[in-house]
């Protein structure tokens, strides 16, 4: 079950009994989540390349090949597949080469991005017996707007945020009069949350088998 | 139980406190003395404000005049609104509206209250708040007035002293009545000691999730000291 902002703000200030609304109001706790979310995401994302997955059909031909294709905002690319017809109709992997590389022999189902669009290698004619791309990729994460919305990371990185915004509070107050608190204690936790949390997703990809395909 | 204590039994208290008393001649009592008493109950309740603020408390249904809620009456000190289905409206401060822009909010301005212009959350321009306030006490009017409802009877002594203070002073403390008034001032501060210590542990056994010591947020200004720190430094 996902779990909300509001829960985990609320289970923020349970760490002590100084982080009230009226020292750190919910939005400015809001703020902080939505940052650091973001940053947990992409060091997630870092080491299960497919905890999260969204596919792009892109259909061919383009209506404009030398205009390429805007692409959907992502956060990395993961691999395509491009899908041909006729009677070698069959599925090969879709690669993406630096622009630099762009005109570099054998780049056959290849393709660059500049500023979020996707181009084509070769030419318009290279690509006829292409029906369409499938553009995997991890998504942006969709931060929450509303202290009701969902957290875009799994059960598993609650602690993690929860002692985040706590640790967050602590340094917040230490900045200021009032009651001082030991920040070191509660960046402690939050570490030790943050690595738990990557060590078990990192754990979702040991059993995958690898191998290395030859280019040439 | 029943407040029954009256402005008038206080005065009779206040009176047998000294032999040098002389009801009616030292001070009126349904206009001046209605006053000290008035006063003095005033005092114990805004002390009460800070040591237990729902002890004397009270709340008040407030409707929205084009988003401006009008401050109630008799609120001392102000520690929750409400919007009617239960939800918290925050207070924040009037130069920084969006301090709780994800919650319904409101600001304070010349003892009015403002929606805090967050639209999508704020209460509605006529909808009704409820201010959960600590409480001032009632006005007194006559001298056979109860005390407020809410009065605790076991510190009336702390009205009857401030009377007989009152009387002691005005008929010439600086000479005759030094050493009387000394002794009442003592049983005063004693008598506020006691309230004060039965508004801390009148109710043992709250639970708190945060805020075991409470602290307010006020709008008292405090000069900026940096140049003085550096002086001061040389």
């Amino acid at each position: 079950m996902p779990f909300t902002v509001e829960e985990t703000i609320e289970e923020a200030r349970d760490q002590h009994p100084s982080f009230d609304p009226q020292r750190t109001p919910d939005r400015i706790l809001f703020r902080q989540l939505n940052r650091y979310v973001r940053q947990l995401y992409y060091r997630a994302v870092e080491r299960d390349s497919t905890l999260y997955s969204t596919v792009q059909n892109i259909p061919l031909p383009l209506a404009d090949f030398d205009a390429g294709y805007t692409l959907p905002a992502f956060a990395y690319y993961q691999g395509g597949t491009v899908h041909t017809t006729g009677s070698w109709k069959r599925d090969e992997p879709f690669n993406i080469v630096p622009w630099a590389n762009r005109y570099a022999p054998n780049m056959h189902s290849a393709g660059y991005i500049v500023e979020g669009v996707l181009y084509l290698c070769g030419d318009a004619e290279d690509w006829t017996s292409a029906e369409s791309i499938d553009f995997h990729y991890a998504p942006e994460p969709t931060l929450p707007t509303d202290i009701t919305d969902d957290v875009p990371l799994p059960d598993g990185a609650k602690w993690a945020c929860v002692s985040h915004l706590a640790w967050f509070m602590a340094r917040r107050q230490g900045m200021y009069e009032g009651e001082r608190i030991d920040t070191a204690e509660f960046a402690a936790d939050w570490q030790s949350a943050q690595e738990e949390w990557l060590i078990e997703i990192a754990q979702h990809s040991r059993g995958e088998a690898t191998y290395v395909r030859e280019e040439w | 139980m029943a407040v029954t204590t009256t402005v008038q039994d206080i005065l009779y208290a206040a009176y047998s406190r000294s032999t040098q008393n002389n009801p009616g001649t030292i001070a009126t009592e349904s206009t001046e003395l209605l006053s000290v008493v008035q006063r003095a109950i005033d005092g114990a309740y805004a002390f009460a404000a800070r040591i237990n603020p729902t002890f004397f408390a009270d709340t008040a249904d407030v409707v929205g005049v084009g988003s401006v809620w009008a401050r109630p009456e008799l609120a001392e000190s102000i520690f929750l609104i409400e919007e009617s289905d239960g939800t918290e409206v925050a207070v924040v401060p009037y130069n920084d509206r969006g301090a709780e822009a994800l919650k319904p909010s409101v600001y304070e301005f010349g003892q009015n209250f403002y929606a805090a212009g967050n639209v999508a959350v704020d209460p509605g321009a006529t909808d009704t708040l409820t201010f959960y306030f600590a409480s001032r006490p009632a006005t007194l009017t006559d001298l056979t007035d109860t005390l407020d409802a809410l009065w605790r009877e076991q510190f009336n002594e702390l009205l009857v002293t401030e009377v007989a203070i009152y009387l002691a002073v005005k008929d010439g403390a600086g000479q005759s009545r030094q050493t009387e008034l000394q002794a009442l001032i003592g049983e005063r501060n004693r008598w506020a000691n006691r309230m004060a210590a039965h508004l801390e542990h009148a109710t043992a056994n709250l639970r708190r999730r945060w805020g075991q010591i409470q602290r307010i947020n006020t709008e008292a200004l405090l000069p900026i000291l940096g140049f003085a720190d550096v002086n001061a430094a040389k």
